[in-house]
């Protein structure tokens, strides 16, 4: 049996956006597809145990969630009386992290009498694109993140196709098990480009998987790295001291390779009006220059979403939201979150 | 009126009551582990309930635990988005004491009631309540059998879900046995009483009470 909240309010359209799929608790509110505010916690307590500790994840959420909604309303200047509708990410992701964003925006729908929005986290790093950006479609885009790198042909907002998906590790993941097995803590991502814009990105050479259509694999890389300090270290115990800004550089530098070589494949075959980064990854900055050169290469427009969009963020939530809402497609009460992709 | 919430048990329950502790709406659900599914819709009723009677939510009251950590999960994401949407106060309820209360209310020639529920293996999550001191301290886990279980005869009601296990491992024939969980509706007296003496928990930073730290290791070797 599926119940419906009431219809939305008429006159409105104020959209509260919740996201708390991974280690970010945030909240966002969006007033006719603008953002009036967008708030975010992070979680410090994973640095320690090297990633993210689902348990941890899910009472650090339980804590913040409700002042980071606060929060965000009180920077939008609205209160729970004035919104419309409710997105909160569904899934793919950490489902203890999502039970609790979606429960607590269940609970706001029920006290409100508002409808809930159930996003899937991807498509919504996809609408991240269209916050500050008339896209031109079809757009192909590139998505990056910790736990997923897929090319996605998206012929609206809310109208998309996986194209080409990794087929063991996202980019992210290799980009993080590189700075854990360089004793780079965790996350490793923003400290690996730091260190990479220091070194020669031709010094060494790390290998591309051989992959069918625009798929992609990521675990090769990883290990060849493995073995590469493993030999040199032997040989000289202070290699990768001396050598850490050229072994990031060159290791980034292929990653960055594999992901463009795939991205100008699928231009080729699919001919897209303009192309997008989205995810966790699209910070880097070798990937964003190595974009940017593709989009202009190619003659299209090529979008990067804002830095605070780039992330797990609540306006891109919100953004995905306010599409859904537009068109009245709404999520029932008695819809569960989703811990996979494919659902 | 005050919307009480259960999840830590096998089924999940909702229930209102009035500012006396009167229960003036019940559900319980009928399937084991649906609370994702389950629970925010019995909330959705009894919302809506206060409001086809004419009444306003007062407060939500909230089974602390300890039990199932996703279902302690689901019901105090909900308790707490309630409280905020609603802009009431949250009242943490031990479900323990107002389950043992329940079974010596229940069993009038027992003296003392043994809250257990099943914490897998040999072990139950147990609380000791007698008739005039109440809950003595707080839930523990307790190994059976145990020496901090003792001196139970037909003076005892043990109540919970773990009560085959408790018969097998204490040896207890002479005691009473009630298979019960922690509900919602049990919690109305209590809940009324703190919301009258305005005793209340943050919403914003309230956790469950867990019982059992959460000890996450750092792997030692390093895996691709």
């Amino acid at each position: 049996m599926t119940e419906h909240l009431n219809p939305p309010k008429p006159h409105a359209s104020i959209i509260l956006g919740i996201e708390s799929s991974c280690d970010d608790t945030a909240a966002s509110v969006l007033c006719d597809g603008k953002i009036l505010a967008n708030v975010a916690a992070s979680q410090s307590v994973h640095e320690q145990y090297g990633g993210v500790v689902p348990e941890l994840a899910s009472r650090a959420h339980q804590s913040n969630i409700i002042p980071v909604i606060d929060q965000a309303l009180k920077q939008a200047g609205v209160t729970t009386d004035s919104l419309s509708a409710i997105a909160v990410t569904q899934g793919p992701g950490l489902m203890g992290s999502l039970l609790v964003g979606n429960n607590v925006a269940k609970a706001l729908c029920i006290a409100h009498q508002l409808p809930l929005i159930g996003v899937n986290h991807l498509q919504a790093h996809v609408a991240a694109l269209f916050i500050d950006h008339e896209v031109a479609l079809p757009m192909l885009c590139l998505l990056v993140s910790g736990g997923h790198t897929q090319l996605i042909w998206v012929e609206g907002i809310d109208q998309m196709e996986i194209i080409g998906t990794t087929q063991d590790d996202a980019a992210g993941e290799a980009f993080d098990k590189a700075a854990k097995l360089m004793g780079l803590g965790y996350p490793g991502g923003p400290l690996f480009d730091r260190l990479a814009q220091t070194g020669d990105p031709t010094k060494y050479s790390f290998p591309d998987a051989q992959t069918q259509g625009f798929h992609f694999s990521f675990s090769g890389i990883k290990t060849a790295l493995l073995y590469f300090l493993r030999d040199q270290q032997k040989a000289d115990a202070a290699f990768l001291d001396r050598e850490m800004g050229h072994i990031c550089a060159s290791y980034q530098r292929q990653i960055v390779v594999s992901l463009m070589k795939r991205l100008d494949k699928a231009i080729k075959e699919r001919r897209p009006a303009s192309l997008g980064l989205s995810g966790g990854v699209s910070a880097n900055s070798a990937l964003r220059t190595a974009f940017l050169q593709m989009g202009t290469h190619r003659n299209l427009p090529a979008y990067i979403p804002d830095f605070a969009y780039c992330t797990d963020n609540a306006a891109m939530v919100a953004m995905a939201g306010y599409h859904r809402f537009l068109k009245g497609d709404f999520t029932a009460l008695d819809e569960t979150p989703y811990a996979r992709a494919a659902h | 009126m005050i919307v009480l919430i259960e999840s830590s048990a096998e089924f999940p329950s909702v229930a209102v009551c009035d500012g006396g502790g009167v229960v003036l709406w019940n559900e319980v659900g009928e399937d084991r582990q649906s609370h994702a599914e389950k629970l925010p819709m019995m909330v959705q009723r009894a919302v809506a309930f206060i409001g086809s009677s004419g009444g306003a939510v007062q407060a939500v009251g909230f089974q602390e635990g300890p039990g199932s950590y996703t279902g302690l999960r689901i019901g105090v994401s909900l308790a707490k988005g309630l409280c905020y949407g609603f802009n009431v106060p949250l009242i943490a309820v031990s479900g323990f004491a107002c389950l043992g209360a329940e079974a010596l209310e229940r069993y009038p020639q027992c003296s003392e009631a043994w809250v257990m529920l099943d914490a897998r293996r040999d072990e139950v999550y147990a609380l000791k309540c007698t008739r005039h001191g109440g809950a003595e301290g707080l839930v523990r886990a307790e190994i059976l059998p145990s020496s901090g279980v003792a001196d139970f005869g037909s003076h005892t009601v043990f109540v919970g879900n773990a009560n085959e296990k408790v018969k097998r491992l204490l040896g207890a024939e002479e005691a009473v046995y009630w298979d019960e969980s922690p509900l919602a509706a049990q919690m109305s007296t209590v809940a009324a009483g703190n919301l009258a003496l305005g005793k209340f928990v943050d919403v914003a930073y309230y956790e469950p009470f867990y019982l059992k730290d959460f000890v996450a290791g750092v792997s030692k070797k390093f895996s691709l």
